[in-house]
């Protein structure tokens, strides 16, 4: 109880207890604007660093966009594989957003600790094929870590990546938590979100997207 | 519940062409996973070393009855691949 004084009768002794500090808010996008805006065309909400999100496509024509105020990867005649991120100069953070899953022709992932902003070389919280896994990537060869079963098709999951030291670990709730040791990426200070859309396939929405430290 | 370690390989993921778990591939295609169901790495392998050869991973499993079933009737794995497991 944050802040209250209690007061008592003559002779006995008032006490206070000081309000605890709630985490810091170093970057947050609920994706509020027109449909069809690009995420990189406009400031997020908070934005502590500055520079917004960097995008980078790794492969495809698609755009990270916002649609009826989330955010989502467009479809397009080739895979449409890309990732953008933001600068906090935090390594140690956690990072959270609402992900709706699609099971069929498309990821969608939290990302956190990019080695930059063009090489995908990072930490993965992703729901994939009905799965939720944890992956590690170097350079853009890809490393499952963790991987629990039970995402759904069209459901939509509060999931967290928490990077602390060498802990890793991605809830997503009413699923599982998965947890790993590794220093790789440990200094890494850009988080963000990766998305994967294949030919035909829906695109995954991401609303409500936090770095805290 | 049961928590075991088991040894595998290293496979493609089907989907996303990832580095994953045989195990869990296998376990997914037989139906025999339950919401929950759990799998890591216990080997903390770096990235760069995957595939090696010969192609082992040692996975802790966390799971249902009936993923560790699955496992023990294999043939692909049976109880030799467990090395170890216990009730939760």
């Amino acid at each position: 109880m944050p802040g209250v004084f209690h007061t008592l009768r003559r002779g006995a002794v008032r006490t206070f207890q000081a309000a605890v500090a709630g985490p810091t808010v170093l970057f947050y996008d609920t994706f509020t604007g027109a449909n069809g805006t690009l995420i990189t065309a406009r400031a997020p909400d908070i934005d502590t660093v500055g520079g917004g999100w960097v995008q980078y496509k790794n492969a495809g024509t698609g755009d990270f966009s916002i649609s009826s105020n989330k955010c989502v990867l467009s479809a397009g005649a080739s895979q449409n594989y890309l990732h953008a991120v933001a600068q906090t100069n935090v390594a140690d953070v956690t990072i959270t957003g609402d992900l709706t899953h699609r099971i069929s022709g498309a990821s969608e992932s939290l990302v956190g600790r990019c080695v930059n902003t063009s090489a995908v070389s990072l930490w993965r919280a992703l729901l994939l094929g009905g799965n939720m896994v944890l992956q590690e990537a170097n350079a853009g060869a890809f490393t499952q870590r963790a991987i629990s079963a039970g995402a759904q098709d069209g459901i939509t999951y509060a999931c967290t990546l928490a990077v602390s030291g060498a802990s890793i670990q991605f809830t997503a709730a009413t699923i599982a938590t998965l947890s790993y040791t590794s220093t790789q990426h440990q200094t890494n200070t850009r988080h963000g979100i990766l998305f994967v859309t294949n030919i035909g396939g829906t695109s995954g929405i991401v609303d409500d997207f936090r770095v805290t430290a | 519940m049961i928590r075991a370690r088991v040894m595998t390989q290293w496979t493609p993921d089907p989907v996303d062409g990832s580095n994953g778990f045989q195990l869990w591939n296998d376990l997914q295609a037989a139906g025999a996973l339950t919401p929950g169901d759990t799998m890591t790495d216990a080997t903390n392998q770096p990235g760069e070393n995957i595939a090696p050869n010969p192609n082992v991973v040692i996975v802790e499993i966390v799971c249902a009855q009936p993923a560790y079933d699955a496992i023990i009737a294999s043939p692909a794995y049976g109880i030799g691949a467990v090395l170890w497991s216990e009730q939760l």
